[in-house]
């Protein structure tokens, strides 16, 4: 159980999640029903906004008596000709799995403003909760020839591309993002991990690449250490391999790149750390430098 | 036939596993003494390791902790002997080509290896049955369901557990493999 924070904490927390827009819907019920719900009159600027927040978190973990108190004074303020009172009343459908009813209301909104990014994805999102990933896909797909810029649908059609297994594709999303974020270890990594996925001498020099620019930018990322550790090895284990000692030196930098990690987390007994390392170290003395 | 069992803690880590991250897929792999193998098949499941929750369909991350958790169980007298797996729709029970992979290779290893499937759609706050699929692996790649049944340690005092483990938050505190490529302080063998 959550601890009783005081309105104002609570409040800053959760303004903290709409920015971030992190998913924590259980967390935000509780806040809900510790705190908020006795004193929705004191919360000033934010009310509308706390509680278009939690009605989404009650269509999250499916509690249909937080939606309707939420939903109920939303309406009263806004009237339901509202649009993002209406896309709430959509979604709402949704989580009866009303399907049609909610694509119906969709479609109101869209009729109105076709150029309402939230109702299409509201759209693509009720496709991919029925299953039909490849409408998903194709409707995201068309979305994005619009809405470019649209960084949360590029990482979602990787994602569902990834599923797939459509790698190629999952690749030229994550080029997106990087085009967008050139800064960002997170998707260079993410770009490696799709190439090593895919195989290949082409693509693990590719993936080697990307992994190396993400440790560059973020010497922590224990993701990207570990993926230039497992890349090179491979690399390093092709019989057709021609610089065998070049991937070796990077194999043997990351290795103890990683055991300093674990040694300055003070995981030093951990004794299962190591022979992972030294099986792939090993790998690479039989291949012969 | 012999039944295979599943013991509370397992069970309970898998639950707690799911209820974490209710709208990702989640992966992990089973555990059991090597005094429970019997002619070299595992009769009894006796812990689990939960492994990842984040872009379920690459590689990388599954290959680094399957080595890992392969390095802790040869000293702890345990073998690999199963992998569990959830998706993040409610509706889908089928195995994916991902989990299908993973699991042959586990098979590879350990004869008698079984592929759990993670029932949503049976799973609630006070649960009432298990919420688990269990195939077999019968060739290269194929799985197919266990003629076997597979109990739960101590039945429905193992399901109040897991019921009352997610209903007091407790699920939260549960460590994964990825969680732990975040934070490597963080002890993902729980």
């Amino acid at each position: 159980m959550l601890q009783r924070m005081s309105l104002t904490e609570v409040k800053d927390i959760l303004k903290t999640w709409r920015e971030d827009n992190s998913r924590k819907s259980d967390e935000i019920i509780e806040h809900w029903e510790d705190t908020i719900r006795e004193e929705i009159d004191d919360l000033g600027e934010e009310k509308w906004m706390i509680l278009e927040q939690v009605c989404v978190a009650g269509f999250d973990t499916y509690r249909p008596d937080v939606v309707e108190d939420t939903l109920y004074l939303l309406i009263q303020q806004f009237t339901p000709s509202s649009l993002r009172v209406k896309r709430l009343i959509a979604m709402r459908y949704e989580m009866r799995e009303e399907w049609g009813e909610a694509l119906e209301v969709l479609d109101q909104i869209l009729e109105e403003d076709e150029a309402n990014s939230s109702a299409r994805k509201r759209k693509i999102a009720i496709y991919k909760a029925q299953g039909d990933t490849s409408k998903a896909a194709s409707e995201l797909t068309k979305y994005l020839r619009v809405f470019q810029s649209d960084q949360e649908a590029w990482q979602e059609l990787c994602d569902i591309y990834i599923q797939e297994q459509e790698y190629n594709k999952a690749c030229f999303c994550c080029e997106e993002l990087l085009l967008h974020n050139p800064h960002n270890h997170l998707y260079h990594q993410r770009l490696g991990e799709i190439r090593y996925t895919m195989g290949g001498t082409d693509n693990l020099e590719n993936a080697k690449q990307y992994f190396s620019q993400a440790v560059k930018m973020a010497p922590s990322n224990m993701r990207a250490l570990y993926g230039l550790l497992l890349t090179c090895t491979q690399l390093a284990t092709n019989p057709k391999c021609h610089k065998k000692k070049d991937y070796a030196k990077i194999v043997f930098w990351a290795s103890k790149q990683i055991s300093a990690r674990y040694n300055n987390a003070g995981l030093t007994d951990k004794q299962s750390k190591l022979p992972v390392i030294e099986g792939l170290m090993s790998q690479l003395d039989v291949s012969g430098k | 036939m012999d039944d295979l069992e599943i013991s509370t803690r397992a069970y309970c880590k898998i639950i707690m596993h799911c209820a974490k991250y209710p709208s990702c897929n989640v992966n992990g792999v089973l555990l059991t003494h090597k005094s429970d193998l019997k002619n070299g098949r595992p009769t009894k499941f006796c812990d689990a390791v939960p492994l990842c929750h984040l872009n379920t369909g690459l590689s990388l991350v599954p290959e680094i902790a399957l080595a890992q958790v392969s390095g802790i169980v040869g000293a702890a007298g345990t073998v690999i002997s199963g992998f569990y797996h959830a998706h993040d729709n409610l509706k889908d029970n089928h195995v994916d080509v991902f989990s299908q992979k993973i699991a042959d290779k586990i098979a590879e290893n350990q004869d008698g290896a079984v592929l759990v499937t993670i029932d949503s759609k049976r799973l609630a706050l006070k649960i009432q049955n298990d919420g688990l699929i269990v195939r077999h692996n019968v060739a290269e790649g194929a799985w197919k369901l266990s003629e076997k049944k597979l109990k739960l340690e101590h039945e429905s005092i193992t399901l109040a557990c897991a019921s009352a483990l997610v209903r007091e938050g407790i699920f939260r505190e549960l460590v994964d493999f990825d969680n732990h490529l975040d934070d490597i302080t963080q002890d993902y063998v729980n």
